[in-house]
């Protein structure tokens, strides 16, 4: 072969000095035809001018053919092919190295084959590897692999399983498209979605409730199915009651829920009791963060629950509905353009009110209830670089009493959302929103005629932004604004004969920014998500802001001062620095250890002063008297899957601090008050806990049973000797599982078994008569506790024949729902109440109260066609 | 909402049971009432003690010395009736805009005084009139009944912070369904008519229909909403959270011992008609 090297020869097409190294790529190579040594080649290229680089030492020892007419390009890409080298151009120079197989990204989505709705959360799988990916908030992933050819597993609960091989030559961009599971029972299809994301997720301590068009939650009281509902069966996550709409997740109060519906935060998640403003038929996707918070998220002190609509079928058109006990639904859904856009429409109708009114005594003073929802949204797929969403919301309920006094209240949401591919790697997210919260009542009574309102408005620009730097390695950066607006009260004369004075509380204006940036990397075993949120607060005038005498607490009689801030005016400022850190510690293929730490400021406050919240309840911002909540949460767990992923568990421990709890005085009058600060007491409070979970997740049978031991407390600042109080909604011992049995392709029966400590009671130790009205004398708060709650529910879902009688497949898909709630009709006390005797006046009594003292049927009728 | 909930859950499933449970230990508190009117009569203050919850009626005091001071004027004495009422010795009547204080010695010798409390203006009721409604009669279905009910016309003192009380009256005796204690303060009509509707206090023909509207201070009224907050909701979801009903009495002697009730002022104004 030495021969050769004598008379290599070697001429260029283009000479070096008129173009870059990419052109020069493009030069034919003029070497004779054959098989020659490796290095000598490159070197004898060098020499005539080419700017190659490479140590001789690192490559090997390999012989070459090179080809008549070939170019420099196509010359290096065989020899990377043969695995023999691998090039790169930088600076000007052309980089030789021994073989590495080169790294490409690949992105898309994840969709349904029939509607092509994006998936959220769906698992992307490497097989043979550890390398995957999820789907994010918008059903989008990216991931970084080498060349050549892998199996990719995709899985999301709820869908079959697709195994497909993918060829990676270049960044691609890649639809996979999944098929519904229609086999197999999704009854209680609730957490993890992929099959062992338990443990792999680097996010601790999320509940998920996936609630797709195969999966049916359990199914709650008369009948319905809830998202509320459903969650409450998850660890760490209460109701004080039966009849309380609020829920505490950690030990949080209700109003430290951030509630967000496609990314706009909802006030009032609830109807009436516990049914959710969710209609469940236009839900997609819920997750529940109770732990770690990721930086993306901030404004509230205990968690974030994220509700995503459905998107719509983008190839056919349905429909799909149901009624019940308590509502009817429709929801109809389906192309604008196929393949591109969708529509989905859904709307709730409350049809409870004929039975309140036939159980009401008199026709003069019967209570009317009622309640609607509309969901909307259209999306927009023009191309693999852009999707665009429009969604919204509007809730309203009304409760009428007597002929003349009205309630109305509701959300409403509107939602753009535009997501932008600006490469393989680099996801963008850009959100505007507008949600508002108002009530209104409305008394025809003369001569006090009235009508209240009250409202609060939120408008918002967020921008998310997703940089894949290779699997499991991702940065994530973003903005946010909201810009606050609350009426606090207007209350005015009904019309011009009623003797009322119009009151107009101030408007109070506040700007909510952030900026966060996190990356998710690994290192060995151990996969890292940290970052941080940088929030601020501005409180700004318009407004009058009260001063109150520096010596004395606020108070109506110490008001010294009035100072009127002008538009635009700063009030007060408040900003926070909101480290967050998650550590998922992979100790082997089936368990994991999870650490983590949030911190977190609230800047909003819901101004209430009963056990649970009421829909006239106000929100209030932080201003120069009341300062943001600030809590600090720790968390470690472990989690570990058995058989195959079929079994998966966890125990997690946490510990939350809360500074800066907003509480209220003792009969605080908290309507239409212009200085509310004088009702208000400052506290702090802590929880902590430990969380068992055990699910099952295939099978005929399917469930889990979720255990919580836990404490929530609270005690006031300044007093620091004295000890915590227990919290009105802690619960020390809190167990509920849930299994549901196929019996049948058709017939499936699900149960939930629930226990809880009973909830704090404060009992009087002493009564006493004024005007001879007996009062009740409390002295400890919270040094009882109601008698322990327990209750069974059973479900029967009936699906009805799949196929006609002459053996085709009906279109029509149907099912029966039945239900018992309180299967062994226990009278748990909600509460109890301590009043004069009746019949022996001056002595007291105590009276139980139960809101479900038998069983409650239910059945609800569901379609689809 | 949580009326909502409770009166849909009232209606088709909830239950109530008396029960006894274990209560905690009783204090045996002082509890004095009283109020002084602008009207020339024999005032009386009550002197009792709380005991436990689940106990027999309340004890009396009887033995204590019970006084009314004007503040920079002379007292007036009260003497024991029975029933654990003091009536003053003599009638007289608190004097708008002057300053009282109950003074009152235990048999034990503890010194026991109200705050300093104002009369304040009488508002007047200009006009009783009888109103009326026709509604479903339970006893008797598909018959109709007519409800009587008072109309009240007075008017508000305007920029001044006014706080009354209701008192309604049937054949003499106060009407105490649905509540007892009713409450308005002058926020929404400052200046204005006093808004008022009484249709859940029923009368018939031929009944003696007699309404007191009583002027009070802010403290009384503070006082008796805490009060009324914690005898009369139902203790669900929607309640108050319980609460100690502190009122304006201390112990001089002992400090650290806590006294219940209240001692108050009224002006009162009042007008009756018999329902025809």
């Amino acid at each position: 072969m030495n021969r050769f090297r004598s008379i290599l020869f070697l001429s260029l097409v283009l000479a070096f000095s008129h173009g870059n190294a990419q052109s020069v790529l493009d030069s034919l190579i003029t070497i004779t035809s054959g098989n020659h040594s490796l290095k000598p080649t490159l070197q004898t290229i060098k020499n005539s001018g080419i700017p190659l680089a490479f140590s001789t030492n690192r490559l090997p020892d390999a012989e070459v053919s090179i080809r008549k007419g070939e170019t420099l390009r196509n010359f290096l890409e065989r020899q990377h092919t043969n695995e023999i080298i691998s090039y790169s151009v930088e600076n000007s120079q052309i980089l030789i190295k021994r073989y590495r197989p080169r790294k490409f990204t690949i992105n898309g989505r994840v969709s349904d084959t029939g509607s092509d709705e994006h998936l959220i959360g769906a698992n992307i799988q490497i097989k043979g590897t550890s390398l995957g990916s999820t789907t994010n908030g918008y059903g989008y992933f990216s991931l970084t692999l080498d060349e050549g050819e892998h199996e990719v597993i995709i899985s999301h609960i709820g869908y079959k399983t697709l195994r497909t091989e993918i060829e990676l030559k270049n960044n691609s961009y890649v639809v996979f498209n999944v098929n519904p599971n229609v086999v197999q029972l999704e009854e209680v299809e609730i957490s993890s979605i992929a099959n062992d994301d338990n443990v792999i997720s680097n996010i601790p301590s999320v509940s998920r409730l996936n609630i797709s068009k195969t999966s049916i939650l359990t199914p709650y009281l008369l009948g319905e199915v809830d998202v509320i509902q459903n969650a409450l069966l998850q660890p760490g996550i209460k109701a004080i009651g039966e009849d309380a709409g609020g829920i505490h997740i950690r030990g949080g109060r209700v109003d430290q829920n951030l509630i967000l519906l496609d990314e706009a935060p909802i006030y009032n998640p609830v109807h009436v009791g516990q049914v959710s403003v969710f209609n469940p038929e236009a839900v997609n996707d819920v997750k529940i963060f109770k732990g770690f918070i990721p930086p993306a998220y901030g404004g509230r002190a205990s968690s974030v629950i994220e509700v995503r609509q459905r998107e719509g079928n983008k190839n056919e058109k349905s429909f799909s509905g149901g009624i019940g006990v308590l509502s009817a639904r429709l929801l109809a859904e389906g192309p604008i353009k196929k393949g591109k856009s969708s529509f989905l429409a859904s709307a709730r109708q409350s049809l409870f009110n004929p039975s309140i009114e036939s159980f009401a005594n008199t026709s003069v003073r019967k209570e009317r209830i009622s309640f609607q929802d509309i969901n909307l949204k259209i999306n927009s797929n023009p191309n693999e670089r852009n999707t665009y969403y429009l969604s919204g919301y509007f809730g309203n309920d009304r409760n009428a009493v007597g002929f003349n006094s009205i309630r109305n209240w509701g959300n409403s949401t509107m939602t753009f959302r535009w997501n932008h591919l600006f490469s393989p790697k680099l996801f963008s997210n850009l959100s505007a929103f507008i949600s508002e919260y108002s009530y209104k009542v409305e008394s025809e009574e003369e001569p006090g005629a009235f009508v209240s309102t009250s409202r609060i408005v939120d408008y918002s620009l967020k921008s998310d932004f997703t940089y894949s730097f290779k699997p499991n390695n991702e940065l994530n950066f973003g903005f946010s604004s909201i810009f606050h607006r609350l009426k606090p009260g207007d209350r005015e004369p009904f019309d011009i004969d009623a003797n009322t004075n119009t009151i107009r509380l101030d408007t109070e204006h506040g700007l909510e920014s952030a900026f966060y940036i996190s990356q998710q990397t690994e290192a060995g075993p151990f996969l890292f998500n940290y970052g941080f949120r940088y929030s601020t607060f501005h409180n700004f005038g318009p407004e009058k802001v009260f001063v109150y005498s520096p010596d004395a607490l606020p108070s109506d009689t110490t008001v010294i001062d009035t100072v009127t801030f002008s538009p635009g005016q700063l009030i007060k400022f408040y900003d926070n620095f909101e480290p967050r850190l998650a550590v998922n510690w992979r100790v082997n293929q089936n368990s994991s250890i999870k650490l983590a730490y949030s911190k977190t400021a609230q800047y909003l406050h819901l101004i209430s002063n009963t056990r649970a919240p009421a829909p006239t309840d106000i929100w209030k911002l932080s201003d120069t008297f009341i300062p943001p909540t600030i809590s600090e949460q720790y968390s470690v767990g472990y989690y570990r899957n058995f058989k195959q992923n079929m079994w998966e568990s966890s125990i997690e421990f946490y510990y939350k601090d809360v500074l800066k709890n907003i509480a209220y005085k003792n009969g605080a009058d908290l309507i239409f008050n212009e200085n509310l600060e004088t009702e208000v007491l400052i506290n702090e409070g802590r929880s902590y806990g430990v969380e068992l979970f055990l699910k099952k997740k295939y099978g005929k049978l399917t469930g889990w049973m979720s255990y919580t031991l836990s404490r929530s407390e609270t005690r006031f600042e300044e007093d620091d000797d004295i000890s915590y109080i227990v919290n009105d909604f802690d619960k020390t011992h809190d167990f509920s599982t849930t299994w549901a049995l196929k019996l049948s392709e058709r017939v499936s029966i699900s149960s939930n078994f629930v226990f809880a400590t009973g909830i704090p009671v404060t009992l009087p130790s002493d009564k006493y008569t004024f005007e001879n009205n007996l009062v009740p004398h409390f002295v400890e708060r919270n040094q009882s506790r109601l008698p322990d709650f327990h209750r069974l529910d059973f479900s029967l879902k009936w699906k009805a024949r799949k196929f006609k009688k002459d053996g085709s497949l009906r279109k029509n898909e149907d099912f029966w729902v039945f239900t018992l709630y309180n299967v062994y009709a226990r009278r748990n006390v909600n509460s109890y109440f301590f009043r004069a005797s009746e019949s022996s006046p001056g002595l007291g009594e105590i009276v139980q109260y139960s809101i479900f003292g038998t069983i409650v049927p239910g059945i609800t009728y569901s379609f689809k066609f | 909402m949580k009326r909502l909930t409770i009166i849909l859950a009232i209606l088709l499933f909830s239950c109530e049971e008396v029960v006894v449970i274990p209560l905690p230990g009783e204090q045996n508190l002082l509890v004095v009432e009283g109020w002084l009117t602008d009207a020339v009569e024999r005032q009386y203050v009550r002197l009792s003690r709380s005991n436990s919850f689940s106990g027999p009626t309340n004890p009396v005091i009887e033995d204590a010395t019970v006084l009314v001071q004007l503040r920079n004027g002379p007292s007036q004495t009260y003497s024991y009736v029975g029933g654990g009422n003091y009536l003053s010795d003599n009638p007289y009547r608190g004097i708008q805009g002057e300053e009282y204080r109950l003074s009152i010695v235990l048999p034990n010798g503890d010194l026991v005084r109200s705050t300093w409390t104002t009369i304040e203006s009488t508002t007047q009721i200009v006009l009783l009139s009888v109103d009326r409604f026709e509604e479903n009669d339970p006893d008797n279905p598909g018959q109709t009944k007519t409800v009587f009910f008072p109309r009240i016309t007075a008017r508000d003192s305007a920029n001044y912070q006014n706080y009354y009380r209701w008192m309604l009256f049937r054949n003499g005796n106060q009407l105490t369904d649905p509540e007892s204690i009713i409450l308005q303060n002058d926020r929404f009509f400052d200046g204005n008519f006093i808004p008022n509707l009484f249709d859940a206090y029923e009368y018939s023909i031929g009944d003696n229909m007699e309404v007191e509207l009583h002027t009070i201070t802010k403290e009384a009224f503070d006082y008796l909403s805490l009060l009324k907050s914690q005898t009369s909701t139902l203790s669900a979801a929607a309640s108050t959270t319980p609460a100690i009903v502190n009122g304006n009495i201390s112990n001089v002697s002992k400090p650290e011992e806590m006294v219940l009730g209240f001692f108050g002022t009224r002006a009162i104004s009042s007008a009756s008609q018999v329902v025809r």
